[in-house]
This record gives C-alpha cells, sequence and structure tokens, in this order.
C-alpha cells in the first residue's frame, strides 16, 4: 500500500509545507489509520512524505507513534515504512521514538526507504545486533536463521528471541519461517 | 524612582529593557505600578530587545486585568515608540500614551519587515491556536533567510519552524491564557543577535504540575531544568515539545531562558563544554505569572 502524506494532508486542508501541531497529526491520524486498517497479512505500507518539510514531535506523537503502536498491537501483522523524510522530520521522529522507548518499556522504531542520518535505513533506539540483521536483511531481502546466526554470530536461541523481538517491532518480516525485509 | 504629581504619581522606569536578567529589575517594579496605579515615565529607555518589550506587554496586559484601566506610558523616546508601534505593541490595546507618532515618523514595514515578527497572540484555544500557529510559521518561512542572515546552519530555519511550533502549543496546553510571540534579528556593536520570544501570563510551569504525580524536585527551578532535559508532561504521558526545543537550541549552540512563577534556568550553551558553567538557576525572584522563554542565537 503507498499512501501519499501531502494527498492526505491536502485533502485535510493543511498548510504546507509543514505538518505541525498535535491537532493535525490526529486529524490525519484519523483518515491515516482508515487506510492502513484496508492492508492485508503482512503486508508493507509505505508513507510516502515527499515536499514535506518539518514535522514536528507533537505531530510525530499523534500520528506516526499512534500508527506505528497500532501495528505492532494488530493480530494481521503489517509494516510501516518512511519514504522521503527530510532531515529535521528524521531529527524529530528520532527524538521522539528514543525518548518515548527511553521511559517507557516498548521500544518502538520504524524502517525507512531512504539513508538516515544514521547511516542505517532505520529510526529507532536499536541495539547493534538488532541494527545489523536490518541491514543484512535489507541487503540480502531474506534469510533464514541459519544464514542469520551466522552473520551475527548469535546461537539460534539467542537469534530466535532477537528474531520474535524484531517482528513485533515490525521491521522484520516472518512469511512461512523466512525473515524478510520491510 | 518615583516622583510626585499633582494628578498621579509616576514612576521613571530604569533602562533595563536589554535583556531578560536586566528586565528583573521592571518586573520588580511592577506590584507598586499596579497597586498604586503609578504612570510610567520611559524617558530613560533607550533601547528595547524583545524579550523585555513581550514582558512590559504581559505587565501591561496584568496591570488592565487588575485595575480595569490601561497602563499609562509618557515621555516615551521616539526611537523607542517608533520601534513599540512597528512591532504593534500598542495594537494590544493595554497601554495609554499621551503623544501619539507624527505618520512621517513611523517606521515604514517595507524597509524593515524582512528582519523581525511582529507581537502575535497566541489564543488559548486550540482550534484558534492552531490557526494562528500555522500563519505564524508561513510569515516566519517568509522572512527567515532575513531573520536568520547570521546563521549559517544545516536546517536552521526548520529547525526554528519546530520550535515555534512546540513552544506556541504549550501556551493553549498547559498556561490556561493566551500568550505573545515576537521575534527580530538585532545587533549590539559588533555582536548579531536573533532572539525569539514566546511568552504568556498563565498559571506557569509549577502550577500546571501541581496535580501531577511525577516528577520529584526540589525547586521551581528544578523543574523547570527537568522539564528541559527529560519528556514529563502534566497533560499526557509524555511531552516532548520543551525538551526537543532545549536539544535545538543546544545543537545551535545558542542561549534559552525560561521564566516561570519565582525562577528562571538560563542555558548558554556557546559555553557548554569550556570548562565553565553553562546551565544557571534563579530561586526566589519576583513573582512574573506565566511562563516566558527567551531564545537567542548570536553571531
Amino acid at each position: 500500500m503507498y499512501i501519499t502524506i501531502e494527498k492526505i494532508a491536502r485533502e485535510s486542508a493543511v498548510n504546507m509545507p509543514d505538518l505541525i501541531t498535535r491537532s493535525v497529526g490526529r486529524k490525519m491520524f484519523a483518515k491515516i489509520s482508515r487506510k492502513i486498517d484496508e492492508a492485508g497479512e503482512n503486508e508493507v505500507i509505505i508513507l510516502d512524505f515527499n515536499k514535506i518539510k518539518v514535522i514536528d514531535p507533537s505531530f510525530v506523537d499523534e500520528l506516526l507513534v499512534k500508527i506505528i503502536i497500532n501495528v505492532m498491537e494488530s493480530e494481521t501483522p503489517k509494516f510501516i515504512k518512511l519514504k522521503n523524510i527530510s532531515e529535521i522530520a528524521e531529527i524529530n521522529i528520532d527524538w521522539v521514538f528514543k525518548s518515548y522507548s527511553q521511559y517507557n518499556e516498548n521500544k518502538i522504531a520504524v524502517i525507512t526507504e531512504n539513508i538516515c542520518l544514521n547511516n542505517s535505513f532505520f529510526i529507532g533506539p536499536l541495539d547493534n545486533s538488532e541494527q545489523e540483521i536490518i541491514e543484512f536483511l535489507r541487503v540480502n531481502r531474506s534469510a533464514n536463521e541459519g544464514d542469520l546466526a551466522t552473520h551475527t554470530g548469535l546461537d539460534i536461541m539467542e537469534l530466535k528471541t532477537v528474531m520474535k523481538r524484531l517482528n513485533e517491532l515490525r521491521v522484520v518480516r516472518i512469511i512461512n519461517g523466512i525473515y524478510e525485509a520491510v | 524612582m518615583e516622583k510626585a504629581n499633582t494628578a498621579r504619581s509616576e514612576i521613571i522606569l530604569p533602562n533595563s529593557f536589554r535583556d531578560p536578567y536586566l528586565f528583573e529589575d521592571i518586573i520588580s517594579l511592577s506590584p507598586p505600578v499596579i497597586e498604586r496605579g503609578l504612570k510610567c515615565d520611559m524617558s530613560r529607555v533607550n533601547f528595547i530587545e524583545p524579550y523585555s518589550m513581550v514582558s512590559f506587554l504581559l505587565l501591561g496586559r496584568q496591570y488592565l486585568r487588575q485595575r480595569g484601566e490601561k497602563l499609562s506610558l509618557i515621555n516615551i523616546p521616539v526611537n523607542i515608540q517608533q520601534y513599540l508601534t512597528r512591532m504593534d505593541f500598542f495594537k494590544q490595546g493595554f497601554f495609554r500614551i499621551t503623544e501619539e507618532l507624527d505618520e512621517r515618523l513611523l517606521l515604514k514595514r517595507t524597509s524593515f519587515s524582512r528582519r523581525v515578527l511582529e507581537i502575535t497572540e497566541i489564543p488559548n484555544k486550540e482550534r484558534e491556536s492552531v490557526l494562528v500557529i500555522s500563519d505564524t510559521i508561513s510569515r516566519f518561512r517568509k522572512r527567515a533567510s532575513q531573520i536568520l542572515k547570521f546563521w549559517i546552519s544545516d536546517n536552521i530555519i526548520d529547525l526554528f519552524v519546530t520550535v515555534i511550533s512546540e513552544l506556541c502549543q504549550n501556551i493553549f496546553e498547559h498556561s490556561l491564557d493566551s500568550g505573545y510571540l515576537s521575534m527580530q534579528t538585532y545587533s549590539t556593536g559588533k555582536e548579531n543577535i536573533v532572539r525569539l520570544v514566546i511568552s504568556d501570563s498563565g498559571i506557569g510551569i509549577m502550577k500546571s504540575f501541581e496535580n501531577s504525580k511525577e516528577p520529584e524536585f526540589d525547586t521551581e527551578a528544578d523543574l523547570i531544568r527537568l522539564a528541559m532535559s527529560t519528556p514529563i508532561s502534566s497533560k499526557r504521558e509524555f511531552g516532548y515539545g520543551l525538551c526537543q526545543v532545549n536539544s535545538i537550541v543546544e545543537r545551535l549552540r545558542g542561549i534559552l531562558f525560561i521564566r516561570s512563577g519565582h525562577s528562571s534556568v538560563t542555558a548558554v550553551y556557546n559555553k557548554k563544554g569550556k570548562k565553565t558553567p553553562y546551565m544557571f538557576l534563579k530561586n526566589d525572584l519576583n513573582i512574573f505569572n506565566g511562563t516566558q522563554i527567551s531564545i537567542s542565537l548570536s553571531g
């Protein structure tokens, strides 16, 4: 599924190019979450932020955090991927995700289409082994447990735990027992 | 300094409108001004920067609310009256001035507009406030290249958009009163300063946390510092705004000054890492209702 954020913003009569305030975030969340509900099992939903400059922490909290938590809690696994995020948007998303994860027991992260300031293709506080797995899957698209255990040096039990966590974070897909990139 | 006047007493205001610290002199004079209905003689004031201007505006509003009449300003030097008029200070309707400026002396908006954001009221209702914030940011984007022309930093305009948005939202979310925003680039000696001010005369940071279980703190200044560094919120589980604003000011190596109630915290990020203190906390200041925030960069 492909969602053009600019289009939704225009439909919501939002002044461009900035997506700011909780109120605008709530308004757009209502529209976007209805679309996401229609996505199928294991589907990747791309949120394209092309032409958007600033998204402020309040907007991130009302829109992205809620979308991520919804897909994490959804019984039907769905996956979010951000595209064309501006540098300032990434800074603000990263800030909110890190703060949320630091002061809450739930960690949150999201996969990105474009390379980020951390030289990776995700935003959020993932640890080193998690980062390594995300990068391996991005390059190879899919892998089995043996491939990943060899690459990371983790034993199979440790690897299973990490992969379960990454799947719950909706940053890795599991399809027919094979791990796939988002 | 106070002198007798046949009709009513007046007070000569000191030349203390140059920065947030000096403005404490004016705050300390506000109780007698309000209680006794004194006129303010501005003859000694030769410079006003945005923080002092907006804070003085809040004092004028407090005066009007408490006394039911406008605060009289007398003997305003022409350059000060020109500046205050240009910044829409008198348009807010809290002050009485004895002499209007001749139209020929008014500062032309076309020649000066690009370096300022005039005083803008941020309403305390979410719906109205969101519209004003959006308009203000559009205006800021149009003028940003002039306002920030001395500062070349990646994304500086977008960083200020985040700051303006978050601080303005705090007004209707937490203060229970409307507030004001203003921004200007000005020079003092060889130094160029850009200052963004967002202030209100609402309930203040301490009172907004009154019914919250968290956080724990010793003094009001400690609470302000905590709100700058931790995503605490009096309204929801987390509040990211002030924390992210603090982090942006640090990234820009600027100065963040927050005053609320009896306390203030100043973070001087261009001094951070120089083995000298860069965070200054003050308690037991004269009461000043609400929360007043100044962000400045020098270059």
